[in-house]
């Protein structure tokens, strides 16, 4: 409506405004240069692979190398993830004991004579179907077996390669850890 | 900044229209909704994917709907209509699009619909670096359980967004220029001339009042907003029909004439869109055109219709924008080049002939391109018409002589490259040419290019009263 | 003893390769080699293993164990029975042969077990796992000899058969279907000189040592087995113990069965641990000579009392379960300790009386059942005033 005579209101301005933001944001837009990969689409698929699924070397370079990309993979992760830890504070002696990670904890039991194992404390979780864990240049996702009294308990036999490699980053203070 | 969003918006927004290879439609329906620039209620997109959400259902697991929304392959309305049809709970869908039962209303969205909430829900979770994912995620999680409250997703989304507009769209400046255009308008003429019309003049004078009041907006920035105001009054009839549209908006019918010219407006700059996107796509090789050649024949484009109806307008801002923008940078670098208190004399100006001359050259290079391209679709046919003939065999000769990187390439490799592009150097040509003839013409009295002295004259001592301060820090790039 | 448990499947057998009990670990687990997840039934078998479950009520303190099998399956809830027997026997000291060259023995069991760890009849396909385990025989000594317990199947007998010819000349045993307890009492009378040794809590902890095996002729069982399949002995002859008019042996905790075999285990000797002591005194009530139990109800002078020797502080030696034992007699040896009977001789006996002496009676019932297993709750105060509970087991089996 307008105030003065001859003067419209300001519901005129700013329907002007939005158009003019709209239409030039949007000329913007459709011209800007191709953005950079991967892109959302293939880190969301990326991020919801199964376990054992075959390893993207590309895309785990890009979460590796470009900043960008791996703060938005962790993000993405992060939203589903029941719990996660970007890192453990290790005791005097530098071992890593037990760690929390959400409410969760993890601890490594270690024998003289024996494989060592790893076992993940719910604490009141209802269940954890998937675990993912990275260090450097070193990422790994593997599934967990359902628990039984609130806990789940994986062996960490040298002879497997997955267990060695898992063995070796949760004893890593610097690894994070997403429990899915 | 300049024109009411920032670069993370942009980028935002930039990511999802190519993500998804959303049509321009969609793509400008984004814009709208990100911005706001929806009538009659800004918030209803939000208000429809929280319905949406709900009606998908999901299994009540927030990731499902994030799967369908992050799908690559679900951006089409028969993928979407196909991938949720059989995948929703029976009665929450028919077979144009998806029902949800809220109490005692229907909410219904069509598939094509689904499209572009779809893609909102993609630039909600997505925009700033996925600052908004987890946040979002879990308002999803709660929205699919029991008891399914639909109403307060929507004021979480709705909350959230205008988070994001408060922080990468600053209307308010827009805003208050615009009203300063419509008090412009009305005050500087009589009250029997018409408020909605204005001409280079008025643009001009407009800007230099901006100055004296204290504003430094590049002279670009208020060309296009005037370019703006014009498309707005022509799609809606005039300014009065705008100001009692607004009044009446409540009237259903208005409401949608408003909604449509937004629409309309927002994806009116599809030709020169579609030009630029031809010009950006040139290939390397042949080098059928410099990047320099790019840039000018795009700073003429860019300001459509005015290249048409106001060249003289295109010609200051041409030659005096870009000096201003040459100011602007050097604020921002805090050096580099000449002071400013020597770029206000605008002594490196470029003569409006000279720019005339440039689009000229540029339309006889254009002119030649094309003949050459014409050569070489025609390839060898032989034609009845003697002069056609000659035409064809002088194009085949000039090849040979053209200095630019890839024309000694096989003629097959050049008859490739120039069939993916001759179309568009036709349309840009015609613009071009539609820009020069309009610049001949002349205005109130006086060719275009006569004018240049005064307006050099002019501009100089606009910028020297807007930069007096020298390294002050600059507000508009441009 | 170094004992081989064969877990049998139709796809041939798999073994224990350890079973040790994990500090810190919240509950039992069990994995294949070479696999880092646990196997399909460890959560199953965590149950078996967890506090107020069926094997904590045998073994006292179980503590979360980590239990490994040489390859991974996932069928069936057959793995119970020789899951439940390797906790139980490793609680009396012994351990697991990781490969069938090491083993002294050799234990072959299948079959699902009951909270009672009874064996459930079914269809275990014995037949077939008995063939399967044909070729890990053959990397076996042939003198070390083979336990089976068989469980109640269709092809018990024709597996047992198929077995005795496969052993060919080994030494197989066949022990009756029991409940893991009892199956476990058997198989350490018969190899006492190392359970024995084992003074320590049963817990696993400590490694006995190393018994050898008497030489074939002096291993004897005697085993009633219930359905009427009779009476089993080796291949070898052997005196049959069953029914022998004359007292049950006095257990010594170094002296296995019969004073042959005695004579010819020469790590005999003299435990160096203090002898083991019990909060009460248990003594079988037997028939004088020329008596029988019947009168021994009405003409309790007919009753000659033995007392039974402990195996530990906490186990008392089985006793034999035979037509001139008439009973058991109870008696604390704080005389202001209670104590509470709980198991098999509850109701396999009449009423408890308590004698002149103070001691607890329980006369046996006429229709005894095949094997008694029961536990003393004893409860009282140690020296400085807390309250203590012991648990005494005691067994009359066959």
């Amino acid at each position: 409506m307008t105030t003065k005579q001859g003067e419209p209101g300001p519901e005129v301005a700013q329907l002007l405004a939005e158009a003019h933001a709209a239409r030039l944001i949007a000329r913007e837009a459709l011209l800007a240069p191709n953005a950079a990969s991967p892109g959302v689409h293939e880190l969301w698929a990326y991020v919801r692979r199964a376990p054992g699924a075959p390893i993207s070397l590309g895309i785990e370079r890009a979460i590796r190398t470009d900043a960008a990309t791996g703060a938005r993979y962790r993000a993405m992760l992060a939203a589903i993830a029941v719990a996660h830890a970007p890192f453990a504070i290790a005791a005097a002696d530098g071992q890593i004991a037990r760690r929390r990670v959400g409410p969760c904890t993890i601890e490594i039991l270690d024998a003289a004579d024996a494989p060592s194992l790893l076992v993940i404390h719910l604490n009141g979780i209802d269940r954890l179907s998937t675990m993912e864990i990275a260090c450097g240049e070193e990422r790994l996702r593997l599934a967990l077996p359902a628990p039984t009294a609130g806990a789940i308990v994986l062996s960490l036999d040298p002879a497997n390669a997955e267990a060695a490699t898992l063995d070796r980053l949760a004893r890593d203070a610097a690894s994070e850890i997403f429990l899915l | 900044m300049a024109n009411g969003y920032d670069e993370r918006c942009a980028a935002d927004l930039a990511n999802v229209v190519e993500g998804r290879q959303l049509s321009r439609e969609n793509a400008c329906w984004l814009a709208r909704a990100v911005i706001g620039a929806i009538r009659p209620n800004r918030d209803k997109p939000f208000w429809d994917i929280a319905h949406a959400v709900v009606a998908i259902g999901a299994k009540g697991r927030a990731q499902a709907v994030l799967d369908i929304v992050l799908d690559p392959r679900l951006v089409a309305p028969e993928a979407i209509a196909r991938h949720l049809s059989s995948i929703v709970p029976p009665g929450r869908c028919d077979e144009h699009g998806l029902l949800l039962q809220a109490g005692d209303t229907l909410w219904k969205g069509s598939w094509t619909g689904l499209t572009r909430l779809l893609a909102l829900a993609e630039f909600i979770l997505t925009m700033e670096d996925l600052a908004a994912f987890r946040e979002v995620s879990g308002w999803l999680d709660e929205a699919l359980a029991p008891p399914h409250d639909v109403d307060l997703l929507v004021t979480r989304l709705v909350r959230r967004i205008n988070l994001y507009r408060q922080a990468h769209v600053p209307l308010a400046p827009i805003e208050k220029r615009f009203r300063a255009i419509l008090v412009f308008l009305s005050e500087s003429r009589g009250r029997d001339v018409r408020g909605d019309t204005f001409d280079d003049d008025d643009i001009l004078a407009f800007w230099r009042a901006e100055i004296a009041a204290g504003e430094r907006p590049q002279f670009r920035t208020v060309v296009d907003h005037f370019i703006t105001f014009e498309k707005a009054t022509q799609i809606l009839g005039s300014l009065r029909s705008i100001a009692e549209a607004m009044s009446l908006e409540a009237i259903e019918d208005w409401a949608e004439r408003l909604e449509a010219m937004l629409g309309d407006l927002t994806t009116s700059d599809d030709a020169a869109v579609t030009l630029a996107e031809s010009l950006a796509a040139m290939p390397e090789s042949p080098k059928i055109l410099t990047g320099a050649e790019r840039d000018d024949l795009i700073d003429v484009i860019s300001l459509d219709p005015f290249h048409r109806t106001r060249p003289l307008t295109v010609l200051r801002t041409v030659s005096f924008g870009r000096v201003q923008s040459g100011i602007a940078n050097r604020l921002r670098r805090r050096g580099g080049g000449a002071p400013v208190s020597e770029r206000v004399r605008c002594a490196d100006a470029k003569s409006y002939a000279d720019v005339v001359a440039r689009a000229e050259a540029l339309k006889t290079h254009l002119g030649r391109m094309i003949r050459i391209a014409a050569t070489l679709r025609l390839g060898d046919k032989s034609f009845d018409d003697p002069a056609v003939a000659k035409l064809l065999a002088a194009a085949q000769a000039d090849i040979g002589r053209i200095r630019r990187a890839g024309f000694d390439d096989p003629i097959e490799k050049l008859a490739a490259a120039f069939a993916k592009v001759d179309e568009a150097l036709i349309s840009v040509s015609d613009e071009i040419e539609n820009f020069t003839s309009a610049a001949a013409k002349p205005v109130k009295g006086r060719l275009p290019a006569d004018r240049f002295p005064e307006d050099r004259a002019f501009f100089s001592a606009a910028f020297t009263d807007a930069y007096r301060h020298g390294d002050a820090d600059d507000d508009e790039a441009g | 003893m170094r004992l081989l448990f064969i877990i049998p499947t139709t796809g041939g057998p798999l073994v224990v390769t350890a079973l040790r009990p994990r500090p810190g670990l919240p509950v039992s687990a069990a994995f294949a080699a070479g696999d880092f997840r646990a196997l399909p039934w460890s959560g199953d078998y965590g149950r078996l293993c967890a506090p107020g479950g069926p094997l904590s009520c045998m073994i006292p303190e179980l503590a979360p164990h980590e239990l490994r099998l040489s390859a991974s399956f996932d069928a069936g809830r057959s793995w119970e029975a020789p899951i439940a027997l390797a906790h139980l026997m490793l609680a009396r000291g012994h351990t697991c042969a990781a490969r069938p060259a090491e083993a002294e023995a050799i234990i072959w069991t299948s079959g699902a077990i009951d909270l009672d760890l009874a064996p459930i009849s079914g269809d275990y396909a014995l037949s077939d796992k008995i063939e399967k385990t044909a070729a890990l025989l053959a990397e076996v000594p042939e003198t070390t000899p083979i336990f089976v317990i068989l469980p109640p199947a269709p092809d018990a007998e024709a597996a047992w058969t198929r077995l005795q010819a496969m052993a060919n000349a080994r030494p197989v045993t066949r022990i009756a279907a029991a409940p893991m307890a009892e199956v476990a009492a058997v198989l350490l009378q018969r190899m006492a000189p190392a359970a024995a040794a084992a003074a320590a809590p049963a817990m696993g902890r400590k490694t006995p040592r190393q018994a050898r095996w008497p030489a074939m002729a002096a291993v004897v069982v005697a085993v009633a087995v219930v359905g009427g399949l009779g009476t089993y002995a080796l291949n070898r002859t052997t005196p049959e113990l069953q029914n022998r008019p004359e007292p049950a042996p006095q257990y010594k905790p170094v002296e296995a069965v019969g004073s042959k075999i005695a004579k010819n285990d020469p790590h005999d000797h003299d435990p160096p641990k203090p002898a083991p002591s019990s909060r009460v005194v248990i003594s079988e009530i037997r028939a004088a000579p020329g008596s029988d139990c019947r009168r021994v109800l009405f003409v309790p002078s007919a009753a000659v009392r033995h007392a039974v020797s402990l195996l530990d502080d906490t186990t008392f030696t089985p006793s034999q379960l035979e037509d001139q034992l008439c009973g058991i007699a109870i008696k604390p040896v704080v005389a202001t300790d209670r104590f509470t009977v709980e198991g098999d001789l509850v109701a396999a006996s009449l009423a408890p009386t308590i004698g002149p002496d103070g001691a607890t009676t329980y006369l046996l019932r006429a229709n005894r059942q095949q094997n008694i297993v029961y536990q003393i709750q004893v409860s009282g105060e140690t020296e400085s005033g807390q309250p203590r509970t012991d648990v005494i087991r005691h067994a009359i089996i066959r």
